[in-house]
Formats: C-alpha cells, sequence, structure tokens
C-alpha cells in the first residue's frame, strides 16, 4: 500500500463549515471531490479511525479498483469502492462502429479470457442477424471458451495465490498459461487479443495438429490440478486466510445480482451453461460445482473443480467434431472467407461493403446471455436496423460482483481484503468497460 | 542510490578544486551507469491488458530477473522506471502524473503498447491520447499488447540508453554554459506524433517548466456530431 | 444516421407466449402493456407507466418470485417526443429460469422511481445508467456518477454525444 496516497482526513467537526457527518443516505457523502469523498463517520468513539486508500494503482486490487477504507487499527469498517478508472466508452465504440468493427474491442473487455469475450458478443450479433453458426464453428468456440476460461481461472488462481503469499502457484500457473497462449498463437495468430470470432463462424479453421495438441492438453490437465492443490488445498495457512473470510449468503448473491463461480461458491447451482445452453453445451455432459459456506474456499474449490469441468468438456467436443464449414452462407451478414478477399475482386467488394456499413439488420431487442469466466455475459441490443445497434447494452459480470465488496468487506482485517479480492476475482476491463 | 553517488561525485570535484576533473569523472559515471542499468526497478503501472503482458515478461517463461528488473517496486519513490502498460483515461491520469512527480531521479518512463503511447484503437470521450500529453517518454513499444519479446527488447534498450546517460556533466556543468543539454543527446523517438522529442534523464526539468496543467490543456479539436 | 423517431417495439394488450400465469397475474393491476413476442430472440418484455415501475418490479419481486434484477439500462431516442428515454430493467427468477424485461418511458429531466429497496444490485446499475444517460432516479441514496470523474459535464451515451472531441481539459 503505497503510504504517501493515505490520507488520514479531519473529523467533521473539525471545521465549523463542513457538512454534517454523512452517512450512507446522505448525498453529501460522495459529490466531494476526488481526494475527500469518503469521510470519518464520527459515531459516538471515532476511536483510532481513519481513512485508507488502496489503489487505483495497488498490486492486489488486480487492476485499476480503487478501495476507500475507513479502518480502526486493523479491522475494515466501511469499504467504498471506486471504479472507472478504466473506462473506455466500449459501449458507444461498438454503437458508432457496428457489429463486424466492434468485435475486436470486445478482446479488451475481460482481457483474461478473449475468446470468450468474443463468442459471446458473437452469439448475439448472431441473434440480431438471425443466423446460426455451422457446427463446426460452434465447436470451435465452445472449445475456445472453455480454453479460455482455464486460462482466466489460471490467472486468477495465480494472482489471488500470490497475494496471500503463496509465489510457487504462481508460477506454475503462468508457465500453464503459456502452454494455452501457444495454443491460442496457433489458432488465430495472437497471444491473447485474439478477435478470433466472426459473425456467422469464426476467422480460420483448427487443424488437426491444434485439436490434438488441445486435446493431450486436457488430458494431462487433470494432474496438474493435483499439482497445485497440493499446494493449497489442505495448506494450513491457505485455509486459515481463506476459510470463513468474506462469506457471502445466499440471498445476499441473488439480491446483488452475483453470477459465475462467485454465486455457485455460495450455494445457487446457476450457470448459463446448464439452463439455457448455447453453442454446444446442450450436447455435453459436464457437472456444475457448487460451494457450501459462501466463504473465499469455497470459491477457490469451485474455480479448481471448473476448470477440471473445462477440460473434460474440451476432450468431449474435440472427439465428436466433424469437417465442415466454419463460416455460415449468409452473405447479407457474413463476411467472405478471408482467403478469396485476399484474391478475388468479388469477395473484397464484399467485405469492404459490410465493414463500411452497407448492412441492414433487422428492427428489434435481441438479449444474449453467455456464462463468461467471471459470470454471466450479458448483451441487450436494440437494432433500429443499419450496420450499428442503436444501443448496445453489456452486462460486465465483473461490475456486479464487485459490488458485494460493499457489505462482506466491513468487520474484516486489512489483509483479509485481499483475500476477498482475490476470490472474487474480477477484471477491471471488464467491470469498467 | 543515486543521490548518494552524485553526492560523492560533487565532494570529490570539490576537493580536487577543479571542475574539470574529466578522468574521475568518467571512471565514477560509468561504474554509476554501470550499476543503474543491472537494478532498474520498474513500476508496473498495470492499467489493462498490456498489464498482463507484463506479468507474463515477469513470469518464468520470459523472466525479467535476468536484467536484475525483477524486483517490481508498486511505491514509486523506491521505482526507477515507470512502465505505464495499458489505456489510460482521464480518470487515471492524474493518478499516473501523481506517481511519476513521486519518483526519484533519476526516472525513466515507458510507455507500453499503442493505448499508451496513442490511445491506440479507443478514440473515444474518456481515453488521454497518448501519456505523452501528461508525462516525458522515454521509450514506445508498439504492440497490442506487445510481446514480451518486445517489452525484453526495448528493456535492453533502455539499459544502453542509461549506459549513455551523462547527467553527472549536466549537474556539474558550469552555470554559465549554453545549455546542458547538447543535441546529440535528443533521443529520437519513432512514433512521436507532436511536440519536440523528449531528451535525456533530465526530462524532469521540461516537466517542471511546462507543469502538468499546460500539458494537460492541451486537447483535440471538437467535431460536430461523429 | 437516420432520423428514428419512434422505437421499433410494439405493444399489444395480450401477453405473449412464455410469461408465467404468476407473472400476468402479478401485473394484471398496474395495466402494462406487453411487447408483441420478439422475433429477433429476446425475453418477453412489457410496458408500465413510469410512475410504477418500481410498483410494477416489487409486485414482480413478491408475488411472481423475481428475485434477481439482472441487469438494468436505457435506450436514447433523442427525436422521440415527448419520452425521449426507454428504462429498462432484466429481471429473472431464479427458481424458473424465466426472464422478464420491465420498461418505462422517460422524458428527458423526469425522474424515475429507484429499484434500490427492491434490489441490492439496483444502486450501482442506477448510478452506471445516470452516469451514462443523465436520467435522476428518485429516491437512489447515492445519485453519483460512477464512472466518469464526478466534474464530468455531458452524459456519454445519450445518441448525440460526441465519440471523441469532448475533452473537459480543455480550456
Amino acid at each position: 500500500m503505497s503510504t504517501d496516497q493515505t490520507t488520514r482526513d479531519a473529523t467533521p467537526e473539525a471545521t465549523p463549515d463542513a457538512p454534517p457527518a454523512p452517512t450512507g443516505e446522505n448525498p453529501e457523502f460522495s459529490t466531494a471531490p476526488f481526494d475527500t469523498d469518503i469521510r470519518l463517520d464520527a459515531g459516538e468513539d471515532p476511536g483510532e479511525r481513519m481513512v485508507l486508500n488502496m489503489g487505483p494503482q495497488h498490486p492486489s486490487t488486480h487492476g485499476v479498483l480503487r478501495l476507500l477504507l475507513e479502518v480502526d487499527g486493523e479491522r475494515v469498517h466501511r469499504v467504498v469502492p471506486d471504479v472507472g478508472y478504466l473506462h473506455r466508452g466500449k459501449e458507444k465504440i461498438g454503437e458508432t462502429l457496428g457489429y463486424h468493427r466492434y468485435i475486436p474491442y470486445t478482446d479488451r473487455l475481460d482481457y483474461l479470457a478473449p475468446l470468450a469475450n468474443n463468442c459471446s458478443a458473437t452469439w448475439a450479433f448472431e441473434k440480431v442477424c438471425g443466423i446460426q453458426a455451422p457446427q463446426r464453428a460452434q465447436a470451435i468456440r465452445t472449445v475456445c471458451c472453455e480454453l479460455a476460461r482455464i486460462s482466466a481461472h489460471l490467472l486468477g488462481l495465480g494472482a489471488y495465490g500470490m497475494d496471500i503469499g503463496a509465489m510457487t502457484v504462481f508460477l506454475y500457473t503462468f508457465s500453464e498459461r503459456e502452454n494455452l497462449y501457444n495454443f491460442f498463437e496457433h489458432l488465430t495468430g495472437a497471444r491473447f487479443t485474439t478477435t478470433y470470432t466472426r459473425i456467422g463462424g469464426v476467422a480460420r479453421d483448427a487443424d488437426d495438429e491444434w485439436l490434438r495438441g488441445v486435446r493431450d492438453f486436457c488430458d494431462g490437465f487433470g494432474k496438474k490440478v493435483d499439482t497445485w492443490e497440493n499446494l493449497l488445498t489442505n495448506n494450513r495457512i491457505w485455509r486459515i486466510r481463506n476459510e470463513g473470510v468474506g462469506v457471502i449468503p445466499r440471498d445476499m448473491a441473488i439480491s446483488y445480482g452475483l453470477t459465475g463461480p462467485v454465486l455457485r461458491g455460495s450455494g445457487v447451482g446457476y450457470d448459463v451453461r446448464k439452463d439455457r445452453p448455447y453453442g454446444l453445451y446442450a450436447d455435453v455432459d459436464f457437472d456444475v460445482p457448487v460451494g457450501q459456506h459462501g466463504d473465499c474456499y469455497d470459491r477457490y474449490l469451485v474455480r479448481i473443480e471448473e476448470m477440471r469441468q473445462s477440460a473434460r468438456i474440451c476432450v468431449q467436443i474435440i472427439d465428436k467434431m466433424t469437417p465442415g464449414p466454419i463460416l455460415a452462407d449468409e452473405p447479407k451478414f457474413v463476411l467472405p472467407d478471408k482467403q478469396g478477399v485476399m484474391t478475388g475482386m468479388e469477395q473484397l467488394i464484399h467485405q469492404f461493403m459490410l465493414i463500411t456499413g452497407e448492412m441492414d439488420t433487422p428492427k428489434g431487442e435481441v438479449h444474449s446471455h453467455s456464462e463468461n469466466p467471471k459470470g454471466e455475459a450479458g448483451y441487450i441490443i436494440r437494432s433500429e436496423g443499419g450496420a450499428a445497434p442503436w444501443r448496445m447494452k453489456y452486462r460486465a459480470p465483473s461490475f456486479v460482483n464487485l459490488q458485494v465488496l460493499k457489505d462482506i468487506v466491513p468487520g474484516h482485517l486489512l489483509a483479509d481484503i485481499v483475500a476477498i479480492l482475490g476470490s472474487i476475482d474480477f477484471v477491471m476491463g471488464e467491470c469498467d468497460k | 542510490m543515486s543521490e548518494v553517488t552524485q553526492t560523492q561525485i560533487t565532494d570529490m570535484v570539490e576537493a580536487s578544486g577543479s571542475s574539470e576533473c574529466s578522468i574521475l569523472l568518467s571512471t565514477v559515471k560509468s561504474l554509476a551507469n554501470w550499476s543503474r542499468k543491472h537494478s532498474v526497478w520498474p513500476l508496473p503501472l498495470g492499467l489493462s491488458c498490456c498489464g498482463i503482458e507484463f506479468m507474463a515478461t515477469a513470469a518464468n517463461r520470459y523472466d525479467m530477473a535476468r536484467f536484475g528488473m525483477e524486483v517490481a517496486r508498486f511505491s514509486p519513490r523506491q521505482a526507477d522506471l515507470l512502465l505505464v502498460a495499458g489505456t489510460l483515461t482521464y480518470k487515471m491520469a492524474q493518478v499516473m502524473t501523481r506517481l511519476y512527480d513521486q519518483m526519484a531521479e533519476p526516472k525513466w518512463v515507458i510507455s507500453m503498447g499503442a493505448c499508451a503511447s496513442s490511445g491506440g484503437m479507443y478514440r473515444s470521450y474518456p481515453v488521454v491520447q497518448g501519456i505523452d500529453e501528461f508525462i516525458p517518454v522515454d521509450f514506445y513499444i508498439s504492440g497490442c499488447p506487445p510481446r514480451p519479446d518486445s517489452v525484453l527488447n526495448v528493456l535492453m534498450k533502455l539499459q544502453d540508453k542509461i549506459d549513455r546517460d551523462r547527467s553527472y556533466e549536466l549537474t556539474l556543468a558550469s552555470p554559465d554554459a549554453p545549455s546542458p543539454l547538447r543535441v546529440d543527446e535528443i533521443a529520437v523517438l519513432p512514433g512521436k506524433r507532436h511536440g519536440p522529442p523528449v531528451a535525456l534523464a533530465t526530462d524532469g526539468e521540461r516537466y517542471v517548466k511546462q507543469g502538468p496543467q499546460k500539458i494537460m490543456a492541451r486537447g483535440v479539436k471538437p467535431q460536430e456530431g461523429r | 444516421m437516420s432520423k428514428v423517431t419512434t422505437s421499433c417495439m410494439k405493444y399489444t394488450d395480450d401477453a405473449p407466449e412464455g410469461v408465467s400465469e404468476a407473472a400476468q397475474s402479478a401485473l394484471a393491476p398496474l395495466d402494462v402493456r406487453w411487447s408483441e413476442h420478439p422475433e429477433l430472440g429476446g425475453w418477453p418484455g412489457c410496458l408500465v407507466e413510469t410512475v410504477r415501475f418500481a410498483e410494477a418490479c416489487a409486485a414482480l419481486r413478491d408475488s411472481a418470485g423475481f428475485d434477481m434484477l439482472v441487469d438494468h439500462t436505457a435506450v436514447d431516442y433523442p427525436d422521440r417526443k415527448p419520452e425521449r428515454f426507454t428504462v429498462l430493467a432484466l429481471l429473472m427468477n431464479m427458481t424458473t429460469q424465466e426472464r422478464l424485461m420491465v420498461r418505462c418511458r422517460v422524458a428527458d429531466g423526469a425522474s424515475v422511481p429507484t429499484l434500490c429497496d427492491l434490489w441490492k444490485s439496483a444502486d450501482w446499475a442506477e448510478r452506471e445508467t445516470f452516469d451514462m444517460f443523465g436520467i435522476p432516479f428518485e429516491g437512489h441514496p447515492d445519485l453519483t456518477r460512477i464512472y466518469m470523474p464526478q466534474d464530468f459535464d455531458g452524459w456519454p451515451l445519450r445518441r448525440d454525444f460526441p465519440m471523441q472531441g469532448h475533452n473537459r481539459f480543455r480550456d
């Protein structure tokens, strides 16, 4: 924690014309400018309370989250999360540029799992156009989503471990992520800003070598998870730091609209892949892990098990995969094959027209939801025709999940915040859009 | 480290009774630069995606520790290198300038990725179109995000630059010297869009003279509609 | 960009297929209008009077089991008179997985009743809608900007806000 950003505010009584001591209901409380937007809640006995600023530049806030903490010694009494330090206006960009040109921007939403974002965006856009990707494209997308989930959980686990003091896990998970990056690079040409999906399919076909490689990786993945579990699951320190910390009861989780592993850690077995199957999830057999206590440790266990299940899904889909087209035959909405664009005039003109906005989508409202690593990613798209959505709302799971900090952090020690943040596992790129 | 060394040099020069003590100065300079360049402590300001690639650079496969740079300091007081990795928004810009201000001289800045260098793909209302609107930058890394290899490449270039650092001479230059910065000290910066090229290690001066507010005042011309 | 003076959504008095009995009876006293079954694959939705927005949501939560506020946003039609915005709230019933979109229309400057008393997630969701569109939510405990800096001037996601060129750091 950078000490020079620590501010210790004067109590409101100190200055005569200061606003009254704010409570949660007082609008004065956060309209104040940058440095003073949390003030001491003096109460009856202020004790040794001070306001501590954590972030936006802090190693364990995983990006640019800022937390304003009112602490008494090591005990946190109040927390005010402050987001928006990475707000890049993605929705505005999407409404301006249109469907095709928005896909690269989805990489940078949840930048730990770009492939999953590509897929969820194109599933939504395909609903708008009223088309469906062919079977093989759906299969590749489903594999990609699951690899992205593994990759996101690996980074989450590594950073979580490192924040709590288990440096070794970080090194293990990052080696594994490099293997995954190799797969992504082979398939898409980029390590993680992949821009892989297209409306109506995917950009390139997966070759047999790639599929074999992924299958081997997934086959051997369970053993690697065992190794990391050996380091953590029954580690005494890990359990003490996580068990009973940051408990989110079931009702609170639902009222806060949490989704993903955070919701399942609280004992609610809701998973979009099971409940509203999309892609090829209806055809595969997998389990949805659910926690019992809703604490950090349960969320950790849920993520570990999800990684195993993801590997299982990949293997099933790759085994069933059949050759076929990777782009739907819908020239009104789907870009032509890239090889054709590079060699043929017709296709070049076709691509140019679609990208520059010669596309007329049906009018209406579309809601699309998919299970991203962090939770349910949703699109609400209002189309008024044309090549761009009139309104595109992205439901960022990290944004919704972060809000719960207000309720679960108070009462914990400062060091527990790190565990809670690690177990909620958010990405600011997605949260701030 | 640097302050101590500079004080020592000044003492030595004063003891020798001459300000032209070039042999001693040269030797101490190369020793200091040598030790500096092998112990650059970065402050990784991981704003977005590039921060993840920076983590990959620091992790086991690319292993930044080979360059003596693995000690990532999250306190600006202890850091030599500000590595801005990711998209900078106006809301975050004041935090970044504050971090830069808090770093002790000598300090270097690397702008990692397209967003930090020029706004990248984000031509939108909240995004700063390049961190050089706020702070001077030594190196720009292209890519969205750059591969760890290119980060390592730039870190080695930074080491070369530190090796060529002549800030001691500048410190000790006599007051009536025309300008402490000579033409051959001006770094050629690829991809620089506006303003004069930024000079070497003592660029803090330029920053202090212009001030963040002045630099902030430069903006994009408003456009009608979109 | 062509001028859109009316939304593409059509509303009728009959509930479409897929809306549960419980939801229909919960909304029966509120005189809602249902959107025609969406051809593009959205969820069923309804349009309520602005002043009864929170009331309708409360009825859905208490008597039809819609216990999660999934999403909350607004749509802007600058040329639609007199009610420029449509506010959307997507609700979900965790038991049956049924979802329902509740909409209301509101003019520029007029406020919408808050949902904060019903769902905790409404707090940030409404702050986001306020930040992006400038729609005030009546009764919200702390209605301030969430993404943009507090002193930012303008509502970014309104259709007439420019994508770039709005620079608050200019003199």
